[in-house]
C-alpha cells in the first residue's frame, strides 16, 4: 500500500513537472471572476493551489526544495503576505528558477511595488491609473482609464505575444516603466502616445511617472538563469468580462466583437510557464574532418567538423529546433572564429579551419534570441602548434642548405671508403 | 410586538444602509446571450450533469432552439439508472426537455434505499429530487427524518442549500428548517459593504438563496432575511454575471429569476442607460427601473431626489421627477440644471403608485454621470527665445487645426515658447485640462519627447539646453504635437502645430548602448598569418650548385689521381660497417622528415650497435694488417 501510494506520488510527479503553480489572490471572488483564465490553465496541466496572499501557511520553500514551479499573484492590493513569504522570499524563487505571473491594478500595494523594482520594473503609485484620452473604450466609467491597447504596440517576438495580428487589446490599471539600466526587461506591450500615467481625480503637477510609449503595461523578463517573470498592471485583463467584452473606441467608434486579451493572455502564459521558447542541448561532437573520434588536441590548420544537436519544447514534447541563426564561436578569451552553422533537422554543423594560434580553446554556441531560453554550450579542446615533421620540408629557397647537408652526409660515407680502402699503387715497381 | 418592531427595522436599514445599495446593473440581454452561448459551448453532450445544467439554464433564459428529441435520446445513453447522481441529472434534464421518457430500471429501489440516515445531504437532495422528478412514490416520513439527522451532523450553507430544496417539495412539518433560513444567512460574509456571499462562492450562494425562496413559497411566509441582506445577495450574483462555469450559471440564473417572480422580495434595479457623458447635444440622463431580469415594474414615479458635483460637493438640483420614456425607461434633462462640467451624483428614488412591500432598494439608487463640454484652443503661439531674455521673443500665430508654416530653429542656448488658451465652448470661459502634453517627435528615429505643461498658465517653456539629455542629443527636425484631453472634455485632440528643427554642441551624442544582446552578431573569419616572401628562385639555385661544388670537385680530384678502394676487405665487418654508416645518414634523413625524435634514438639505438663492432672489427683488422705490412 505504502509502495502503492510512492507509485502514484511519483507518477503525479512525472505529469506535473513544471506544472505546479501557486495562485495568490486578495479574496476568493478572483476564482470567479476570472474562471475562463484559470480554466485554461487547468486544461493545459497545470496543478494550480489557491491562496489567499494573507494566507498565514504560505510558504515556496520546504525542507529546501521548492514546492512550487510557478507562481500567480493576482494580490495586487497585498500590504503583507501571509507565512514565509515576503518580497525576498519571491526573488530568491525567481533566483531558484521559478516563473512569476503578476497582475497589478490601481490598488497596488508596496511588496508588489519592491518586487517589480528588484526586477527592473517601476509601476506607478497606488491610485494612479493608465489614462487615454483618445484611446478609451466605450465601456468606460467616465475617467478614461478603460484604455484599449493597440495590437501593433506589441512587442515583436511571436514567442511571448504570440500573432500579433489580434484584436485590440482592453487594459484598466497601473502603468509601469522599464528601468533603462537592466537589458532583460523587455517592453511586451506599450500604450499609445497620448496616454499617461496618473492620478485621474488629481491635476497633473508633476511630470507623470509614464507618458506616451513610455507607459509600459506588459513587460517580461527573462531572468540569466532562465527564470521568466511577467508584470501586468492590470488585473481586469486576465478576467472573464475583458475576454469576453467588445471593444468599441469611445471616440472613433470602431468596434471589435472581441478583445485580444485571451488570445495574448494564452501566450503570455504559455511563455511566462515555459511551454513555449525553451530549447535544450542534446549531443556535441566534433572531430577532425574524415575521422570518427575527437583527438586529444588538434593542430592547428586542422580542418575540423562541429555539431551541435539542438531541441525545442513543442506541445509538450522535444522537437528538433528550426532557427537558422545559431552561431559557434571559437574561443580563446576573445573569439577567434564565429560561423553561423548549417541546420538540418535540428542537427547543427559545420567544417571550418583552426586558427594558426595554439592555446587551449573552447567551442561556444552562445544562443540568446527574444523568447527563447538562454542556450549556451562550451567544449573544451586544446590546439597545438605543428609538429616539427608538420612543416613544409622542401622549400626552394633553403636548397643550398639541404644540398649542403646532404652533400656533406654523401661526402662522409665516400670519404670514409675512400681513406679506409685506399690502396697505394705498389712503389717497388717503380723502383 | 413583533409586528411593531420590524417597521422600525425596515426604515432603520433604509435610512443607514440603503444608501447606494440598489442594484446598479441587471442581467441585460446581452448578459443573457452570453449566458446562453455558456450553456451552449459544451454541446455535444458528453456527459449528464452538462446536460442537466445547461438545458435547465436554457429552459430558464427561453431558449428555444433546443433539439428536443435529440437531448431525449442522449439522456437515454448516457444514464446509469444504478447511480443516484447520475439518475438525479438524468430526470432533472428530461424533465427540463419534457415529454422525454428514459429507461429508469428499478430506479424506485435505488433511489428510496439512498434516503437513509447517516447520508450527506446532497445525497439526499439528489434521491429526492430523482424521485420526485421521475414521478415515483416518495417516503415523506423517512425523507424528513433523514434530512433533520443530516442536517444536524452538517452545517454547512451548500448542505442548507440542499435541505432548503428537499423542505420545499416536502409534505409534512418544515418549519423547523424554514426557521434555520435567518441562521444560515447570517454565515454569508459582507464583501465592501456591498456583497453578501457564502465561503463556496457563486453557487453555493445562489443555492442558499434560491432554497430559501422555494422553502418560503411553500410555507408562504417571507424568509427571514433583512432587505438590504436581499440587496447585497442581489448585487453579489450580478457582480458575478461573467460566470462561466454551468453548474454556476445555472444556478445564477435560477436565483435571479427566482428574485423577480417570488412572493416576497422583488429587488429593483436602478440603471444608467445612457452613456456616462452628459452633453448639450444629449442632455439627458436615461436610467431603467427594472427587475434583475430587465422586466418592467409597473407605474413608478422616479425622482432625482439630488445631484452633487463631486469635487465640489455643490448640489445642482433635487426632487426632480424623471419623465417615463417607457414601462422601464426614465428620462431627465440634466443639462437644464445648468450644471457646469465634472461628475456627478446623483440619487434617485422611485415610488409605485400604490405601496408595495415586495420591491426592494426603492430609494437611494446612485448613478454617476459625467457633464462634458467641448473645448477650443486659441490665441495659440509658438516662439523661440533666447534663454537669457535680453530679446523679445518672436512669436507665430496658429490656428486650430491648422499648421505653422514656418519650421521653427531653435539651438541650445535657446528655448521653445508655446502659449494658449483653452475655453469651454458652451460658456466661453477659460478652462485647464488634465492632459496638456506637448510631444516633439525626431522625424529620423521616431523617438518622442513629451513636456508637460504649467498646467495654471497653459504654457510650455521648453529650455533646449537643459533637456538636451532627453533629446539623446540628436539634432535635427521634430515634430510639434499638442495633446489636449480630460475626462470632461468631449474632443480631446492631439494636434500637429509644426515643425521645429533642433540644434545641440558636436561630440555630445552618447556613446552606442552597445549590441543588441539579442541579434546575431557579426561573423569573424580568423585571418592567417601571410607566409613570409622568398627570395628569387635564381640565388637558391646558384647557391645550391655552389654548395655541391667541394664534392664534385673532390670527384674529379680524386678521378685524376686515380683513386681506387681495392684494399676493400670483403668481409661481413666492412660491408656492414659501410652499410651501417649510410644507413645512419637515411635515419637522419627519415628523422627530418617523418620520424620524432623518440623513434630516431630508437632506431639509432639499433643501428649504433653493429656499427660499433663492424666499425672496431674492421678499424681493429686494417690496423693488424698494416702492422703485418710492416714487418714484413
Amino acid at each position: 500500500m505504502l509502495r502503492l501510494s510512492f507509485l502514484v506520488v511519483l507518477y503525479v510527479c512525472a505529469v506535473f513537472a513544471n506544472k505546479r503553480t501557486l495562485v495568490l489572490v486578495d479574496n476568493w471572488s478572483v476564482r470567479e471572476t476570472h474562471s475562463v483564465f484559470f480554466r485554461t490553465l487547468r486544461d493545459r496541466g497545470f496543478e494550480l493551489t489557491f491562496k489567499t496572499a494573507d494566507d498565514s501557511s504560505l510558504a515556496l520553500v520546504k525542507y529546501g526544495e521548492f514546492l512550487y514551479d510557478n507562481l500567480i499573484l493576482f494580490s495586487p492590493s497585498v500590504e503583507e503576505f501571509g507565512g514565509s513569504l515576503d518580497v525576498a522570499a519571491i526573488t530568491n524563487f525567481i533566483d531558484g528558477g521559478g516563473n512569476v505571473l503578476v497582475a497589478a491594478s490601481s490598488d497596488i500595494g508596496d511588496p508588489v511595488r519592491e518586487l517589480a523594482t528588484e526586477c527592473g520594473v517601476e509601476f506607478d503609485y497606488e491610485k494612479t491609473a493608465v489614462i487615454d484620452h483618445l484611446n478609451y473604450d466605450i465601456k468606460d466609467q467616465g475617467k478614461h482609464t478603460m484604455i484599449i491597447a493597440d495590437s501593433k504596440n506589441l512587442l515583436d517576438a511571436p514567442l511571448i505575444v504570440g500573432s500579433k495580428n489580434i484584436n485590440p487589446l482592453l487594459y484598466r490599471g497601473v502603468g509601469m516603466v522599464a528601468d533603462p539600466e537592466n537589458p532583460l526587461v523587455l517592453s511586451v506591450l506599450h500604450a499609445s502616445s497620448t496616454a499617461y500615467s496618473f492620478s485621474p481625480d488629481k491635476a497633473i503637477d508633476d511630470y507623470p511617472h509614464a507618458v506616451g510609449k513610455n507607459t509600459l503595461l506588459v513587460a517580461a523578463l527573462q531572468a540569466r538563469n532562465n527564470a521568466r517573470v511577467i508584470f501586468l498592471g492590470s488585473l481586469d485583463f486576465f478576467s472573464d468580462e475583458f475576454f469576453t467584452a467588445s471593444v468599441q473606441s469611445g471616440m472613433s467608434n470602431k468596434q471589435f466583437p472581441k478583445s485580444g486579451n485571451e488570445d495574448l493572455a494564452l501566450s503570455l502564459t504559455q511563455w511566462v510557464f515555459k511551454e513555449k521558447g525553451v530549447l535544450r542541448v542534446g549531443a556535441v561532437k566534433h572531430n577532425k574532418q574524415g575521422e570518427k573520434e575527437p583527438p586529444q588536441a588538434y593542430t592547428v590548420f586542422d580542418m575540423v567538423d562541429y555539431s551541435i544537436e539542438i531541441e525545442e519544447l513543442k506541445d509538450g514534447k522535444w522537437k528538433p529546433f528550426s532557427g537558422q541563426d545559431v552561431q559557434l564561436e571559437f574561443v580563446r578569451i576573445d573569439p577567434f572564429v564565429r560561423t553561423t552553422l548549417k541546420n538540418s533537422n535540428g542537427k547543427f554543423h559545420i567544417t571550418f579551419k583552426l586558427p594558426d594560434v595554439y592555446g587551449v580553446y573552447k567551442f561556444q554556441v552562445d544562443y540568446n534570441r527574444v523568447g527563447y531560453t538562454h542556450l549556451y554550450s562550451t567544449t573544451q579542446v586544446s590546439v597545438r602548434p605543428l609538429q616539427h615533421t608538420q612543416y613544409e620540408r622542401f622549400i626552394y629557397s633553403a636548397y643550398p642548405y639541404y644540398t649542403s647537408a646532404f652533400s656533406m652526409m654523401v661526402g662522409v660515407c665516400v670519404f670514409s671508403l675512400v681513406f679506409l680502402h685506399f690502396k697505394e699503387e705498389p712503389k717497388e715497381k717503380k723502383e | 410586538m413583533y409586528i411593531s418592531v420590524t417597521p422600525i427595522l425596515y426604515l432603520f436599514a433604509v435610512a443607514v444602509v440603503g444608501q447606494a445599495l440598489t442594484p446598479s446593473t441587471f442581467l441585460t440581454t446581452i448578459d443573457q446571450d452570453r449566458l446562453k452561448k455558456v450553456f451552449k459551448s459544451s454541446t455535444p453532450y458528453t456527459d449528464l450533469p452538462t446536460v442537466h445544467y445547461s438545458i435547465l439554464g436554457l429552459k430558464l433564459l427561453g431558449d428555444t432552439s433546443i433539439n428536443n428529441q435529440e437531448i431525449c435520446s442522449t439522456i437515454t445513453k448516457l444514464v446509469d439508472n444504478k447511480s443516484v447522481a447520475s439518475l438525479y441529472h438524468a430526470s432533472a434534464a428530461a424533465k427540463g426537455v419534457g415529454n422525454c421518457k428514459f429507461p429508469v430500471g428499478d430506479a424506485q429501489k435505488v433511489l428510496s434505499d439512498a434516503i437513509k440516515d447517516s447520508v450527506p445531504v446532497a445525497d439526499i437532495f439528489y434521491a429526492f429530487s430523482a424521485l420526485k422528478n421521475l414521478g415515483l412514490q416518495v417516503d415523506n416520513a423517512k425523507v424528513t427524518s433523514a434530512l433533520t439527522e443530516a442536517l444536524k451532523k452538517d452545517d454547512s450553507p451548500q448542505s442548507a442549500g440542499y435541505g432548503f430544496f428537499v423542505a420545499s417539495q416536502l409534505t409534512g412539518d418544515t418549519k423547523k428548517i424554514f426557521d434555520s433560513i435567518e441562521d444560515v444567512v447570517a454565515q454569508a460574509d459582507e464583501v465592501d459593504d456591498k456583497y453578501l456571499q457564502f465561503e463556496g462562492g457563486l453557487y453555493t450562494t445562489a443555492l442558499v438563496v434560491d432554497g430559501a425562496y422555494k422553502l418560503a413559497a411553500k410555507e408562504k411566509k417571507a424568509p427571514t432575511m433583512s432587505d438590504d441582506k436581499v440587496v447585497k445577495f442581489a448585487n453579489y450574483f450580478l457582480s458575478r454575471k461573467h460566470v462561466h462555469q454551468l453548474r454556476a450559471a445555472y444556478q445564477l440564473v435560477s436565483v435571479i429569476k427566482t428574485l423577480t417572480d417570488n412572493q416576497f422580495h422583488i429587488p429593483v434595479a436602478i440603471t444608467l442607460a445612457s452613456p456616462v457623458a452628459v452633453t448639450s447635444s444629449s442632455p439627458n440622463v436615461k436610467v431603467q427601473v427594472t427587475n434583475l431580469l430587465g422586466g418592467s415594474i409597473d407605474s413608478l414615479t422616479v425622482t432625482a431626489d439630488s445631484a452633487k458635483h463631486i469635487s465640489s460637493e455643490a448640489i445642482v438640483l433635487s426632487k426632480k421627477p424623471f419623465t417615463a420614456k417607457d414601462s422601464s425607461t426614465y428620462e431627465l434633462n440634466f443639462m437644464q440644471a445648468k450644471p457646469v462640467r465634472g461628475f456627478y451624483k446623483i440619487i434617485i428614488s422611485a415610488k409605485p403608485s400604490k405601496e408595495d412591500k415586495k420591491l426592494l432598494g426603492l430609494t437611494g439608487a446612485e448613478v454617476e454621470v459625467k457633464v462634458t463640454t467641448q473645448v477650443s484652443i486659441e490665441n495659440v503661439e509658438i516662439g523661440v527665445a533666447d534663454k537669457d531674455q535680453t530679446t523679445a521673443a518672436r512669436t507665430t500665430k496658429v490656428q486650430y487645426p491648422g499648421k505653422a508654416s514656418t519650421v521653427f530653429e531653435a539651438d541650445y542656448h535657446q528655448k521653445i515658447i508655446v502659449k494658449f488658451q483653452l475655453k469651454d465652448k458652451a460658456d466661453g470661459t477659460k478652462m485647464s485640462a488634465h492632459q496638456t502634453f506637448l510631444k516633439l517627435t525626431n522625424q529620423k528615429t521616431n523617438q518622442e519627447i513629451i513636456f508637460v505643461a504649467d498646467a495654471a498658465s497653459n504654457k510650455f517653456d521648453l529650455d533646449i539646453g537643459s533637456s538636451a539629455g532627453q533629446f539623446g542629443h540628436l539634432s535635427g527636425k521634430y515634430s510639434m504635437e499638442l495633446i489636449i484631453g480630460d475626462a470632461v472634455i468631449e474632443n480631446p485632440f492631439s494636434w500637429a502645430l509644426g515643425e521645429v528643427s533642433l540644434n545641440f554642441p558636436e561630440g555630445q551624442t552618447p556613446k552606442d548602448k552597445g549590441l543588441d544582446r539579442y541579434a546575431k552578431k557579426p561573423e569573424i573569419k580568423h585571418l592567417f598569418r601571410e607566409p613570409e616572401k622568398r627570395p628569387a628562385a635564381v640565388v637558391s639555385t646558384v647557391f645550391t650548385f655552389l654548395v655541391l661544388s667541394p664534392v664534385l670537385i673532390l670527384v674529379l680530384l680524386w678521378m685524376k689521381i686515380g683513386v681506387n678502394v681495392s684494399n676493400f676487405p670483403m668481409s661481413l665487418s666492412g660491408v656492414g660497417f659501410h652499410l651501417c654508416l649510410a644507413a645512419i645518414f637515411g635515419l637522419y634523413y627519415l628523422y627530418w622528415v617523418e620520424l620524432n625524435m623518440f623513434q630516431t634514438v630508437r632506431y639509432l639505438g639499433l643501428l649504433a650497435l653493429p656499427t660499433f663492432i663492424f666499425g672496431n672489427r674492421l678499424l681493429s683488422g686494417i690496423a693488424s694488417k698494416r702492422k703485418g705490412e710492416k714487418k714484413v
